[in-house]
């Protein structure tokens, strides 16, 4: 038994080593296959270049900003639209609604982002073409607010378990001297669900970059920098998914592992503020 | 039922029955709680009397399998409350009945803003007016002069004593008229539980209290009626 149990204890950490080196690894591979765009000028002059092959110009900088501005917008967006729905999934819908509201929640999750595209490219955009902000209507704001219903889910999920979580003894002290539910929910749930919540936050946020359909679909792929939100914009991942069919040996097609680079980066970051965030002392309401 | 008593009912339960799902908790319950009386309610765990405590200030009504039958009323300034009406406003009537639970339950947050929560809760702006309720609640529950110092300190941190003194503290600073009190001494040692069985005497003067506890003797020192209560039925005992 005892052979076996260490047998198993290695295989286990040959699996956990294995992974983190696969995550290292890849992150060694894009940075080498980016290198000859790096010697150019290295990854901060990528940045803020602008994209123009025929004048030899490989730089990221529009897609960048497209990314940034889409993904926040819809974090703008999305995030009192999913508060809101977890205030009235915990607190304030009917008892008997409350459960088959969530579970509508988890399965919109599940719904792939092609669909939420097409649903968008048929009805989204003609409304924009044709009442908000003419044009194509496929830019920033259409974009952002198919990315803020994509991305909503799992935000409400994540904010409905935050406040469910709170231990029902504070809940109850404060029902029992005379809290009215919107008063539990904002004085007592909500200043000790925030942790949560905020992990749900920033889960949505890489959920919005790491985006490819809606943006590829929906943003109108321009590759200059986006100056409104009723511009047309290109995401770093809907570039590689254009720029993947040019040919493999060119600048052009190692520019998409720069834009690898920074969204790989950038999940990084995310990764180890929410760790952080984790560490943090608990906090009280007062 | 004499007249008298007739009179000075707080609480009146008549053939009152509380089923949580298919469980029957209690079982065509009829009884009088008088005003500014402590009554006390003995009997083992699980036989139903937190129940009845939360039917009192009517927190039966966040358990949505519970169902109420029969008649069950409390009379807060002259005025009889239904405690069946699940639809009624209750954060009124809680306003005015109290309740200590069996574990200290201070929130999350100082001294001060635990016993100044409830008048928060209530839309008490004046900060004056705040700081001399809270510190004359303090006051009653012979907390001020131990903590008068320490006012923002996590109120988790005071000794579990002191944790069941702020609670009481915290449910007197809205003047209720009644004070449910469910088990408050058994989380606590002998010293702190005396240190409260001497507070409820002092409280009984203009509050009524409705005491459930497990220890007969408890409730023989401090109380002027007692009932046991034994698988969900209500017996009232002789008070020595």
């Amino acid at each position: 038994m005892a052979i076996l149990s260490r047998t198993l204890e290695r295989l286990f950490f040959l699996a956990a080593a294995g992974s983190a080196l696969l995550t290292a690894a890849l992150f060694l591979l894009l940075v080498h296959l980016a290198l000859p765009l790096f010697e150019q000028g290295g990854l901060l002059a990528l940045l803020r270049s602008p994209w123009d092959p025929g004048a030899g110009l490989y730089g990221i900088y529009p897609m960048v900003v497209g990314s940034l501005s889409i993904a926040f917008l819809a974090l703008l967006i999305g995030f009192p639209l999913s508060l809101g729905g977890a205030f009235f999934i915990t607190t304030f819908a009917p008892l008997p609604l409350r459960r088959p509201l969530l579970n509508l929640v988890r399965l919109l999750t599940g719904i792939p982002t092609v669909v939420y595209s097409f649903a968008a490219l048929f009805l989204l955009v003609p409304f924009m073409r044709e009442h908000l902000t003419g044009g194509a209507g496929l830019n920033i704001l259409s974009a952002a607010l198919m990315l803020a219903l994509l991305i909503a889910p799992t935000m409400i999920i994540f904010f409905v378990d935050a406040i469910r979580r709170v231990p029902s003894s504070y809940t109850q002290a404060a029902a029992a001297l005379g809290g009215s539910p919107a008063q539990r929910l904002v004085y007592i749930a909500l200043p000790l669900a925030w942790p949560g919540i905020l992990n749900g936050l920033l889960l949505a946020l890489g959920r919005a970059m790491g985006d490819t359909m809606i943006s590829l679909m929906i943003a109108g792929n321009a590759v200059a920098a986006p100056e409104s939100v009723t511009d047309g914009a290109r995401t770093l991942t809907a570039h590689i998914a254009l720029v993947i069919a040019a040919d493999v040996s060119s600048l052009e097609f190692q520019s998409i592992f720069a834009c690898g680079i920074l969204l790989y980066l950038f999940t990084a970051i995310l990764v180890l503020t929410l760790r952080l965030l984790g560490r943090l002392p608990e906090r009280h309401t007062g | 039922m004499t007249a008298a008593m007739t009179e000075t009912a707080k609480i009146r339960l008549a053939d009152f029955s509380f089923r949580y799902g298919k469980t029957e908790v209690l079982r065509h319950i009829s009884a009088d709680f008088p005003e500014n009386r402590l009554t006390a309610i003995i009997g083992p765990s699980g036989s139903g009397k937190s129940t009845l405590l939360s039917v009192c200030n009517r927190l039966w009504t966040e358990m949505p399998e519970a169902k109420v039958h029969g008649k069950a009323a409390i009379r807060l300034a002259g005025e009889w409350h239904d405690l069946c009406d699940r639809q009624a406003p209750s954060q009124q009537l809680r306003r005015k009945v109290g309740m200590v639970f069996q574990t200290p339950n201070p929130l999350p947050m100082s001294i001060f803003r635990n016993v100044a929560f409830p008048l928060k809760l209530a839309g008490v702006g004046d900060r004056e007016q705040i700081r001399s309720r809270v510190e004359s609640s303090l006051r009653r529950t012979l907390l001020w002069e131990e903590i008068k110092e320490r006012l923002d300190v996590d109120a988790r941190r005071l000794s579990g004593g002191q944790q069941q003194r702020l609670c009481i503290a915290r449910s007197l600073v809205l003047e209720p008229e009644v004070l449910l009190l469910d088990e408050p001494t058994s989380a606590l040692d002998r010293t702190a539980a005396a240190g409260i069985e001497e507070l409820l005497m002092r409280l009984k003067s203009d509050c009524t209290l409705v005491l459930v506890s497990h220890y007969l003797e408890q409730v023989e020192r401090l109380a002027d009626q007692i009932f046991e209560m034994s698988g969900g039925i209500l017996c009232s005992l002789e008070t020595g």
